[in-house]
């Protein structure tokens, strides 16, 4: 091995003792994720009053947004796909998701519903820009963003923000769900 | 009790279960989230963001991903998301005055030269481009495989490995004068 290797070795080697010894959060940021996660619905569950909630809003957001959000229906095709025994919580319903990013080379939706994974949702380029995708979403609220070559994180400009979480992100919400279909 | 029967018991309603898995990989998570970020209190931001989604979307995890990847994919997002926000408001990294105000006990015990090395250290992360620095912590930090790299950022192998080299460049020109010891 050459002394240039040894060198660079050496060099990288004394990067990743300090990688290691990085000073760690502080105990009482720990504590205060810990004690926000008493405020955070239950995975996977819901209760029927909160999805009656959730069921309002949705008409109000599909009515406001009906342009370009398109829940459960696209060009007059129902695509509902829930199930007869009307569990909403077994429910999706495809949604179609439009940004408008003449610009882009490279256009996906990240959000909650494909646990924020970047690759999961690539979006096809329509004409004059636009990008759209439709997807199978769960009934509920769910929190989601466009990621616009793979470097850009985008909120939906025809949607209302999430709120911020105490941490001043902005991503998008999108109620999925009809007043009839809890 | 392992990572996947946590998340089970998670999934099931049990907080404790969940919060045993913050306990088993927090301190991981912020290591990666402060040399990424800089400062601490980005960090713990970041983390707190990424364990509150994964608890609202532990629906959507799949088993067959090891439970600290899927963290991790949340955290890279997060951590990217924090960065291009933070780069509207100047880029500050962690230096030594800030590391000394968190530990003091090291102004004494720690000779000037491991100062002037974390400094330049700093320095040199901070100066790299985020992509450049995402793929050189996950690497030589994490020590991760590109494969692992690549499924976790969206990358392909072969961006992450030239990301990696033009990083280690910068790096080492930047490090060169402080090194030798």
């Amino acid at each position: 091995m050459s002394d240039d290797k040894n060198a660079k070795d050496a060099w990288l080697e004394r990067v990743r003792q300090s990688y290691r010894e990085t000073p760690g959060p502080r105990p009482e940021a720990k504590q205060r994720l810990k004690e926000a996660l008493d405020s955070v619905p239950q995975p996977g569950r819901r209760k029927r009053s909160a999805l009656r909630v959730w069921a309002m809003a949705a008409a109000i957001v599909a009515v406001v947004f009906a342009g370009v959000l398109i829940i459960g229906r696209s060009s007059g095709r129902s695509h509902s796909l829930q199930r007869a025994s009307g569990e909403a919580s077994d429910s999706v319903q495809v949604v179609r998701f439009a940004l408008s990013a003449p610009r882009a080379s490279r256009v996906s939706v990240v959000g909650d519903f494909n646990g924020w994974d970047e690759a999961a949702a690539p979006m096809r380029r329509q004409g004059a820009g636009v990008w759209t995708i439709s997807l199978s979403v769960s009934h509920g609220r769910h929190v989601y963003a466009f990621l616009v070559d793979r470097d850009h994180w985008v909120s939906d400009p025809e949607a209302p923000l999430a709120p911020e979480d105490g941490f001043g992100v902005s991503n998008s919400v999108i109620v999925v769900g009809s007043p009839g279909g809890t | 009790m392992n990572d996947i029967a946590l998340v089970a018991r998670a999934r099931g309603g049990d907080r404790e279960a969940f919060r045993a898995l913050v306990d088993a990989h927090y301190d991981d998570l912020g290591r990666f989230a402060r040399r990424y970020l800089g400062q601490r209190e980005d960090a713990e931001d970041a983390l707190q963001e990424t364990f509150l989604r994964a608890f609202r979307s532990l629906g959507s995890y799949v088993e067959r991903e090891a439970f600290r990847s899927w963290l991790f994919r949340i955290l890279v997002n997060r951590c990217r998301t924090l960065a291009r926000r933070r780069g509207r408001r100047g880029w500050v990294m962690m230096g030594d005055e800030e590391a000394l105000r968190e530990r003091p006990d090291e102004r004494a015990s720690t000779p000037a030269a491991g100062f002037e090395w974390r400094d330049a250290l700093d320095s040199a992360l901070g100066k790299l481009e985020p992509k450049l620095r995402e793929a050189f912590l996950l690497k030589h930090g994490e020590g991760l495989e590109y494969s692992e790299i690549a499924s976790l950022t969206g990358a392909s192998e072969s961006a992450l490995k030239m990301r990696v080299k033009r990083a280690c460049e910068q790096m080492r020109s930047q490090l060169e004068s402080v090194w030798h010891e």
